[in-house]
């Protein structure tokens, strides 16, 4: 789902929380969630995206700190991103079952796999649709947990669990259906929660009817960790799914360059 | 993207963390006219984040525990099992662990924060927990609470389920087979009589629910306990008790002991034909043994006060031990527990941990390096081994059944009184704490805000902490009634100033929470009240006498020796009839205010020659209602403001008034957002219609001289905000919550500046303080995951605009420009209705990079990612909205503390830039080379002509070894390569940027040597581009075949990539 693309792209972080249950509204949660999908640009529009290629542009530290970053999706499940910084290149990716990681950070320079939690993050991540569309057929529970003030205005909070039991509360606007903030806690393996609060703004309806949000600010206990912009969005590319698969034998090859 | 969570922690290393603020005198408006009223809401603060800073150095009062264990995997029996612990408090709300006591979040805080009783519903795998709010342990200090309140989802969502009136809940017991039956001992209204109390039960998971025992209007429900085997055998005890604010009362004709066994349906009445004692009862508190529930036990207050136990499932019943240890205070103390597996190993938890072996005849003393009082105690049933333990300063876990005790350091629910600060920088914030003596800390910390930044500074129950303003060695703090001390800072001795009687004098009385008020005129001037006011001009060497008795001097509530009902009970707690507040007007020391806990208010004029009451002039508040503060006004000296708190006559309305005549006249705030009695209040020092009101419910803020106001949330949780300070170099608002450690709002000026106009504008940038360049980091320590840590101040510049209405569509970016109109960044603006804030790390974007092998250089510290840091001076945010921009000023500053001058700053600044022209002159070479080289290697091995191949390769190599010189190898950790130039320039720009001052000769030199280096770089690059690639590009030409590409330096620039 477009409105789920970039919000895995933004930093992680903690929040704490507790929300008061409001007065819930005569709408069913299938109601709220087929308007949803309505403000999205309709659930047609949505699936017939093929694929999508972002630029984006990530900031940490008050700007500080400014990456570009390109992010491939591609159905059923691919997903290619990257993020250069200081001359090296940060790279995930994903075939729907498998994922591989570079990270000059850590001083990973060739694809390491990742592992099950992260790839439970990337099958998130290559879900084109998100929640709202084949919801059952994916695992998703969804309801809605009342119609509540957010920031001095009405909306409604949507509990969505997917199908590894992880939780995002979406909330979504009363007056216009497109998602305000959600609020995702991911359960580590051993039962603790990692919290992050992701703001979604500056929707522009696209050539193909879908409704993006291009701006993206995750926070961590309230306090700013990322702000991602979108700068560039390409439909329905064809990708060779080599793309999304490491290259093989890249330590070789690098070796016989040095020399 | 996993990676950029190690990322952003990498890059800390280098972030400037802290900020500091040279001295901005506070600029006072007067405003002539009546204030134009300004319409605000609690959502249009929502982006101003108050810093909870803690501390949990010290903890605050624990009421409840309970635990769940859950497994991991639901599906497998095998899987390991997560314990989940809750946490309930006296008034800091309710936390939870998902890491059996590691970490604490908590799950409550939009509601009332004080928690009575506790439960998890066991067999919905802990996801069904019960809160009943309003604490039992009824000291004087206690909160108040609203019902009782319910999660399906683990705290996520909260619903009240009713019983709103019950002011407080002793416990809540869930059906250990159907979990729609609880049991609630609702034990209500502490300060009045009420109807609304008495054991309570629902059948249908709190929709509904039937009162099963009622007591009288005097009389409530303080503890139910359900037979572990048999739920339907249900146990009660009902307590009669009132507090006063002079006394309070256990026992009474409605107290007893009480069983059924059909749920509540029928009780009988236990007393002394079963064993039990007669007479006057006070509280009692019940504990059935979980491994044989023949096995009760019961601690009576009576005259007779002791710990029972029945073998016959309470028919019968016998005294079995009496000791001191186990029968003080037994309002406060009223818990038993038994261990799960052996039914005659029983704890008492008391002053101290008391605990039987021999089913209650004899009982030892054990644990005493926790906190004192004792309130909650979990047994691990699994392993009776491991205790958790609530005390008024928080949660100790032992491990060997009590003996030894590991603290909880993560619990920052400490019950502040009040709170100041002084004029260090950082500033240092201190004041007192409910049992936990009196403590400073700075108010941020250029690393982290650990407990360890925390200094104990007093003992007892702590309340005024005054550091002196003329010499900062001495702080002045006090103990419970009056107890008041002058405390050398650097020595730690101490000396008892507290002013006694002379001959002929009454007794003096003190407050339990005695002011101590240092002029805010004459700093040599120190006040300190009893019923009389006293000042002292040396330190509290000496006290001159300068009131008569102030208070009503009412005898019949000077009877303290009397308190307590069926055991007495004095310990200063209900001392009355005397001062409580005390305010110098800020422009003239003869005016003094003076309010007392006994309702009266008092002003003198003439420095306490002649005294006023002027009570008898304020409008609406009952007779002999608390004052609970007195704010001398910083504009005019006639005006003052006042706040009573009626809550120890049952009266939790709000009363908040101002006169602008020395008390002639008051006018009433009034407002719909008032939901909790007050507890102070605070006029702004800069703009005199700003107002905070501190309630048992929250922080209130009025911009419009109280005509409107609103609760502010930002981060502020529904708990007692029992003192404000407001600094007058840094304009932060301090906040002493009770319950929540201190609150503080990092500069107000923004909110100053708030109008009706900015608040009918599309969109407005408000003013902020100067932002304080620091350099100062914070270094190691690696404290594990169980420390709290608070909220520190980001180091970056605060930008604040208002905007009317969110922005669901369309973008809106903030650019900041230099004085020469230049755009440094460009950042994304939150888009919510209110207040927004944006951060600029106040630097530029890092230097241009190639393409590089390793992050990390051989010396470690290097300037990698480092931008230049902006220099102080004047700036322009500029707002771009749709097509309309909007702009305003940001002024950055250096560090005062700093001991640079500013032609060293602009030194370091100009030999900075330099560093960084430098690596990106550099980085244009490594990257066409880089390029080059790959090129040629792709060739050459495409090449089927030999000499071609020849050709390429030996050029290849050139270029190859050539960036061999230029870039380190490939490394990580104990495996980084030898430094190479870029590597060189990397590290010795981040010598130059780390550091605020002028870079040394050592430094100077090492960039010349760079200079020359990347000048020998650039000529051979020159040579290779120029003549080497030029002549094999000619010999490709010629036999047709493609050239060797090379980008532009403009091109290389225009790439996004940094």
């Amino acid at each position: 789902m477009t409105f789920t693309t970039l919000k895995r792209t933004a930093l992680a972080g903690a929040s704490i929380f507790a929300f008061t249950i409001g007065s819930l509204s005569a709408q069913s949660v299938d109601d709220v969630v087929a308007k949803i999908n309505e403000a999205g640009g309709g659930e047609k529009a949505q699936r017939a995206i093929k694929s999508m290629e972002m630029q984006l542009e990530l900031k940490f530290n008050g700007g500080a700190v400014t990456l570009p970053v390109k992010s491939i999706k591609q159905r059923p499940a691919y997903t290619y991103s990257e993020a250069v910084f200081q001359g090296a290149t940060f790279k995930d990716w994903y075939d729907g079952k498998n994922g591989w990681t570079i990270n000059p950070m850590q001083g990973q320079m060739n694809p390491a796999p990742k592992n099950d939690e992260e790839l439970k993050e990337l099958e998130d991540d290559a879900d084109m649709d998100g929640p709202f569309i084949d919801t059952k057929a994916k695992g998703y529970k969804i309801e809605l947990s009342g119609k509540e003030d957010l920031d001095g205005e009405q909306a409604y909070k949507i509990k969505v669990t997917n199908r590894h039991n992880d939780v995002k509360y979406y909330f979504v606007g009363a007056d216009n259906y497109l998602p305000i903030k959600v609020v995702s806690k991911k359960k580590n393996k051993e039962g603790g929660e990692f919290e992050t609060e992701t703001y979604m703004s500056d929707y522009k309806k696209m050539p193909n009817g879908v409704v993006i949000p291009h701006s993206m600010e995750t926070k961590m206990k309230g306090q700013t960790m990322s702000t991602m912009t979108v700068k560039s969005i390409v439909f329905d590319k064809t990708y060779d799914v080599s793309l999304f698969v490491p290259p093989a034998k890249k330590a070789d090859e690098k070796a016989e360059i040095k020399k | 993207m996993q990676f950029f969570r190690s990322f952003v922690r990498a890059l800390c290393v280098y972030a400037v963390c802290s900020a500091a603020f040279s001295g901005m005198a506070a600029q006072a408006q007067q405003a002539s006219t009546a204030p134009t009223p300004i319409k605000i809401t609690s959502a249009m603060f929502g982006d101003i984040k108050a810093r909870q800073i803690g501390p949990a150095a010290m903890s605050g009062r624990i009421t409840a525990i309970d635990v769940i264990d859950k497994k991991l995997d639901e599906k497998n029996p095998k899987s390991p099992d997560q314990r989940i612990i809750w946490v309930g408090t006296a008034t800091g709300g309710a936390w939870k662990s998902l890491d059996n006591g590691t970490t604490f979040k908590p799950v409550f805080d939009k509601y009332t924060q004080s928690v009575g009783a506790l439960a998890i519903d066991q067999a919905s795998k802990g996801e069904t927990v019960w809160i009943g709010t309003g604490e039992t342990n009824v000291r004087n200090s206690v909160s108040i609470g609203d019902g009782v309140y319910k999660t399906t989802d683990g705290g996520d969502n909260w619903q009240r389920m009713g019983l709103e009136k019950v002011e407080r809940i002793a416990k809540i017991a869930i059906h250990s087979t159907n979990a729609n039956i609880v049991y609630v001992a609702g034990m209500g209204a502490l300060w009045s009589d009420s109807d609304d109390r008495g054991l309570y039960k629902t059948i249908d998971g709190g929709k509904t629910w039937e009162k099963i025992l009622a007591g009288d209007a005097k009389t409530g429900c303080a503890d139910v306990v359900l037979d572990p085997m048999n739920p339907n055998i249900v146990y009660a005890s009902m307590w009669t008790f009132r507090r006063k604010g002079w006394e309070f009362s256990s026992g009474g004709d409605g107290s007893g002991f009480f069983k059924s066994v059909d749920g509540g349906k029928t009780w009988k009445k236990l007393g002394t034909e079963n064993g039990l004692p007669g007479g006057m009862i006070g509280r009692t508190c019940i504990a059935v043994a979980p491994s044989n529930n023949n096995v009760v036990y019961a601690m009576v207050e009576s005259k007779k006060t002791g710990i029972y136990r029945s073998d016959n499932k309470g028919e019968t019943w016998k005294l079995m031990a009496d000791k001191v240890s186990l029968t003080l205070r037994p309002f406060y103390f009223a818990v038993l527990t038994v261990d799960p597996t052996d039914e005659n190993r029983v704890y008492k938890p008391n002053y101290q941990l008391n605990v039987s072996n021999d089913g209650g005849k004899t009982f030892e003393t054990i644990g005493n390096d926790t906190h004192a009082d004792h309130h909650a105690l979990w047994i691990d049933p699994k392993n009776p081994m491991h205790l958790l333990l609530g005390t008024d300063g928080g949660v100790y876990r032992s491990l060997d059944r009590g003996r030894k005790w590991q603290f909880f350091r993560n619990l920052p629910v400490s019950q502040f009184y009040h709170v100041s600060y002084d004029m260090e920088t950082p500033y240092n914030v201190m004041g007192g704490l409910q049992d936990n003596g009196s403590w400073m800390a700075p108010s941020r910390a250029a690393g982290a805000l650990t407990n360890s930044v925390w200094r104990s500074v007093g003992f007892g129950d702590g309340f005024y902490v005054v550091r002196d303003r003329l010499d900062k060695n001495y702080i002045y703090f006090e103990s419970q009634g009056g107890n008041m001390i002058r405390h050398h800072l650097p020595t730690g001795e101490i000396k008892v100033i507290k002013p006694l009687e002379k001959a002929g004098e009454p007794k003096y009385r003190w407050n339990w929470n005695t002011p101590i008020v240092q002029s805010p005129k004459n700093p040599k001037t120190l006040y300190a009240a009893s019923q009389f006011l006293f000042r002292s001009y040396d330190k509290g060497e000496s006290w001159e006498k300068i009131s008569p008795d102030l208070t009503t001097n009412d005898p019949m509530k000077q009877k303290q020796e009397e308190s307590g009902g069926v055991t007495m009970d004095k310990s200063s707690a209900e001392n009355h009839t005397t001062i409580y507040a005390v305010a110098e007007s800020p422009l003239d020391e003869k005016v003094i205010w003076v309010g007392t806990d006994d309702g009266n208010l008092q002003v003198t004029q003439n420095g306490g020659k002649t005294w006023t009451n002027v009570i008898a002039n304020v409008p609406g508040v009952p007779k002999n209602t608390w004052v609970s503060t007195v704010e001398a006004s910083h504009f005019d000296k006639g005006t003052a403001y006042v706040t009573f708190d009626g809550h120890t006559m049952g009266d939790m309305k709000t009363y908040a008034y101002k006169t602008t005549d020395f008390g002639k006249t008051w006018t009433a705030f009034a407002s719909s957002e008032f939901k909790s009695y007050a507890l102070c209040i605070r006029e702004d020092l800069v703009n005199k219609n700003l107002l905070f009101l501190g309630t048992e419910m929250g922080l209130l803020i009025s911009l419009d001289g109280g005509q409107n106001w609103a609760q502010m949330t930002a981060n502020i949780p529904n708990v007692g905000i029992r003192d404000i300070a407001i600094h007058p170099r840094e304009h932060d608002v301090i906040l002493a919550t009770h319950g929540r450690g201190v609150i503080i709002i990092d500069d107000i000026t923004p909110i100053r500046a708030i109008t009706s106009e900015i608040l009918n504008s599309e969109l407005a940038i408000l003013p902020a303080r100067p932002t304080v360049q620091s350099f100062g980091i914070g270094f190691q320590d690696f404290p594990g995951s169980d420390e709290f840590i608070g909220d520190n101040l980001s180091g970056n510049a605060v930008i604040t605009y208002f905007l009317k209405e969110r922005l669901s569509s369309g973008s809106l970016t903030v650019d900041i420009l230099n004085d020469k109109n230049e755009v440094l960044t460009t950042l994304q603006g939150g888009k919510r209705k209110g207040l927004n804030r944006v951060q600029w790390g106040m630097s530029t974007r890092p230097p241009k990079a190639a393409k590089a092998e390793s992050f990390e250089t051989e010396n470690g510290l290097n300037g990698l990612g480092q931008g230049l840091t902006a220099p102080e001076g004047k700036y322009t945010v500029r707002i771009t909205k749709g097509d309309k921009t909007f702009t305003g000023p940001l002024t950055l500053v250096s560090d005062a503390r700093s001991p640079y001058p500013a032609s060293e700053r602009l030194t370091q600044y100009k030999t900075a830039k330099q560093l960084y022209e430098m690596q990106e002159r550099l980085a244009y070479i490594i990257e066409t080379t880089v390029r080059t080289r790959d090129t040629l290697k792709t060739r050459m091995d495409a090449a089927s002509d030999p000499a071609v191949k020849s050709g390429i390769e030996a050029t290849h190599k050139q270029f190859a070894e050539f960036y061999k010189t230029l870039v380190a190898g490939e490394g990580y950790y104990v495996g980084v390569k030898e430094n190479k130039l870029r590597e060189k320039l990397l590290e010795i720009y981040g010598v130059v940027s780390f550091h605020a001052g002028a870079p040394s000769k050592v430094h100077l030199d090492n960039i010349a040597m760079l200079d020359a280096d990347l000048k020998v770089a650039v000529a051979t690059w020159e040579k290779l581009t120029g003549k080497d690639l030029v002549s094999l590009n000619e010999s490709l030409k010629t036999k047709s075949l493609p050239v060797v590409p090379m980008i532009s330096r403009e091109e290389f620039f225009a790439m996004p990539q940094r």
